[in-house]
């Protein structure tokens, strides 16, 4: 506890926690990358890619992306507040069992248990498992919330208030099944109702995890690392209510083109684009904040983080209705082009954000000064760089498959071979494979500044 | 400031805000025939069938494969007559996919014989040398578990009855172990010795990849 | 126009009237000073 009470041990092992699951995430990442140009590192049947892929997902979005969101809110909620954590010890428990069910779901994926439903493939007693941890997060965010000294609630807390709730809904109603043995269930919903469920999950669980909760910490994390105000609260007002209404519309623009029933896949394509202007909002007031003052983007090494993770935000948020539209989608579906899309938003946007958001905060909960300014520059160049080699050469590659698969020769047969389209592939697969190196390696970097910071001297938590 | 200073009321409205998205999209369609229409000419699964769709589930084939084919003129070219609704009626989970590492699988069966199947999961390199597909031929070595197939199928509702099961178990075990099975040469290949006359996870799965599309050919020559 | 495309268009204007009065209420001059006042608050210090 500091002088002011704030629980900080909580913040620090959820901290801590994440880049640990980063640093494994990335590891499957990598084995993966490799295995898609060469199948030799396929030695087990645990290590084969239809298992890894999914350690690799879970391992990320849930161990590095919630343990980020977790320190980060448990932090950004006392500050906000100015009240320390309802229930620390809770909080405590909550950071214990967390990471022993992270260890349990890769454990459980590399043993093939898996539901098959991409983001919620864990089986039922860890979707049990996932629920009570929620709730327990749950408490204290709302413990903390009517404790409050501060009575306005600002911008950031409205994030992590619907992401609470929302994360809640998505999980439950997606997860329903019924359990065979332990190891074993089936969805209770059947084909299409199953894929449109899903990919309502799906969709969502991806607003609400890499875009909301990443959203409450630029917008708290911005201001304080700069010292200037938010461009317009009453922009983030009309953004936040318009981002979390549309947001739930979209699913089926995942499902374009299937047996879905087709008017669900156009109402999806409508609240796409719609849904380019409450992103936009965040983006523009993103940029605005910084008005008369973008000399910071050389003398303050934070901001950059956040000025370029707010724009691959507003890149994503524009390819992303781009990519749903039909026409398009019949094009680019299934092809590495979206692998190069998501990528782009969590190695540009919410890794960057989650970067700079912990280089703000570290040094402020252990009261020690950040290890290395000079280190945390060439991790951003590091990640910055790997990312657009990596996501740059996806596009070009998923254009180049889309392009084979729609080729055909003046009578009207194919032109290539499904072969011929995945072969083509492996150089932009062994460039990724380098890109993603480069990448690591900028992470490491990372990691190594945070550890050395904290182990500067004893520190009182 | 109003709702800003009032979390918990915050928090409602927050759930009533993502909850019409969510009803008119997904919880309306659910309660619609239409969605997921069903037709007698289309058989559920059968339990070697489920078991080897599980064990697609298991081992994440699904993250590679996709499972509809979409209305597009070189897609049925390549593949086969787009996907219809009613095929689905029996899949939970869905097994449509998201990216296409390797072809989509919705109209596989009856395009190659179970010996291609056999010869191309134990070594999909063998047969096309730059495949980045894993080897599954270590499925061929794992006793195919039926312990709880009458429980899946009574679970999935599939409407077949505990002597239905078994005699689909037996049936199945008796065509592939049978001296004149058009795979039996392949299939021997693949198999080690002792599990020659048992049922693998081999047979099971690739009886699935055989099930794919092939009841649909009915539902299209019938419209 | 039948029932369902007269429902579906109600259904669209409608969203646009309550999106436009969201904007109406929170852009209005007269609140400005009362909306825009967290954003300094949350740089005041906070230990």
């Amino acid at each position: 506890m500091s002088e002011t009470g704030y629980a900080y041990r909580v913040v620090r092992g959820f901290a801590f926690s994440a880049l640990f699951w980063l640093v494994i995430g990335l590891v499957v990442g990598l084995w993966i990358a490799f295995e898609m140009f060469n199948p030799a590192l396929n030695l087990t049947p645990w290590l084969s890619f239809g298992r890894l892929r999914v350690v690799h997902t879970n391992g990320l979005g849930l161990g590095f992306g919630l343990a980020g969101i977790f320190a980060t809110s448990y932090y950004i909620l006392q500050r906000l507040t100015r009240t320390p954590l309802a229930f620390p010890k809770l909080a405590l428990v909550h950071l214990y069992l967390f990471n022993a069910a992270i260890a349990l779901a890769a454990l459980s994926l590399f043993m093939g248990m898996s539901t098959t439903r991409e983001y919620a493939e864990l089986e039922w007693p860890l979707d049990v498992g996932v629920v009570i941890l929620w709730v327990m997060y749950a408490v204290n965010v709302f413990g903390t919330l009517l404790k409050r000294q501060e009575k306005q609630m600002y911008i950031s807390l409205w994030y992590i208030i619907a992401m609470t709730v929302t994360i809640a809904v998505l999980y439950i109603v997606n997860n329903l099944a019924v359990p065979v043995t332990l190891f074993k269930s089936y969805s209770i919903y059947a084909g299409a109702n199953d894929a449109n469920v899903e990919w309502w999950y799906g969709h969502n669980i991806v607003g609400f995890i890499f875009t909301v909760p990443v959203l409450a910490m630029f917008y708290y994390f911005l201001p304080k690392a700069t010292g200037l105000p938010i461009y317009s609260h009453r922009l983030s007002i009309i953004s936040f209510w318009a981002l979390i209404f549309a947001y739930l519309w979209t699913g089926a623009h995942h499902l374009m083109l299937t047996p879905l029933p087709e008017w669900i896949q156009t109402v999806a394509i409508a609240f796409s684009i719609f849904l380019i202007a409450p992103s936009w909002g965040s983006v523009v007031n993103g940029y605005y904040t910084l008005q008369g003052n973008w000399e910071q983007m050389r003398s303050n090494y934070l901001v950059k983080f956040f000025i370029l993770g707010i724009t691959f935000y507003g890149l994503q948020t524009i390819q992303g209705p781009t990519q749903g539209l039909r026409t398009l989608n019949a094009f680019f579906h299934y092809t590495d082009w979206v692998v190069g899309h998501v990528h782009m938003g969590t190695m540009g946007w919410v890794a960057m954000i989650i970067s700079a958001s912990f280089y703000y905060m570290i040094p402020r909960i252990t009261g020690n000064e950040l290890h290395s300014i000079k280190l945390a520059n060439t991790h951003f160049w590091l990640i910055l760089a790997g990312q657009l080699i990596w996501t740059i050469t996806m596009w070009i590659g998923g254009i180049q498959q889309g392009a084979m698969w729609k080729a055909t020769n003046p009578d009207g047969s194919l032109m290539y071979n499904f072969l011929d389209s995945v072969t083509s592939l492996y150089p932009y697969y062994r460039l990724r494979f380098a890109a993603g190196i480069v990448y690591f390696i900028g992470i490491l970097i990372f990691v190594y500044n945070l550890v050395m910071t904290v182990r500067k001297r004893p520190v009182e938590a | 400031m109003g709702i800003y200073s009032k979390p918990v009321v915050f928090a409602v409205l927050s759930a009533v805000v993502i909850l019409i998205g969510t009803i008119v999209t997904v919880f309306v369609p659910l309660f619609m025939p239409s969605t997921q229409p069903v037709s007698p000419l289309i058989k559920p699964y059968t339990a070697i069938e489920l078991e080897g769709r599980d064990i697609y589930i298991r081992e994440g084939c699904h993250n590679c494969h996709t499972q509809t084919v979409r209305p597009l003129r070189t897609e049925v070219l390549r593949y086969g007559e787009y996907s219809k609704p009613e095929e689905f009626a029996y899949d939970r989970p869905f097994l449509w996919g998201s990216r296409r590492t390797g072809p989509d699988l919705n109209r596989i069966g009856g395009k190659y014989p179970d010996s291609w199947h056999y010869r191309h999961m134990q070594s999909p390199q063998g047969m096309f040398e730059k495949s980045n597909m894993p080897p599954y031929g270590w499925l061929a070595a794992n006793r195919l578990d039926t312990g709880n197939s009458l429980k899946k199928i009574t679970i999935l509702g599939y409407g077949y009855s505990e002597g239905e099961v078994s005699q689909q178990i037996s049936d199945y075990k008796a065509k592939v172990t049978a001296p004149d099975y058009d795979s039996r040469e392949t299939r021997d290949q693949v198999t080690p010795e002792a599990l020659r006359n048992e049922l693998t996870e081999m047979d099971a799965i690739i009886a699935y990849l055989q099930k794919l599309g092939r009841d649909v050919k009915n539902l299209e020559a019938a419209q | 126009m039948n029932f369902s495309q007269l429902a579906y268009l109600f259904f669209t204007l409608s969203l646009a009237a309550v999106f436009a009065g969201i904007i109406l209420h929170y852009y209005n001059p007269g609140r400005k000073e009362e909306v825009e006042r967290p954003k300094h608050t949350m740089l005041d210090p906070d230990e």
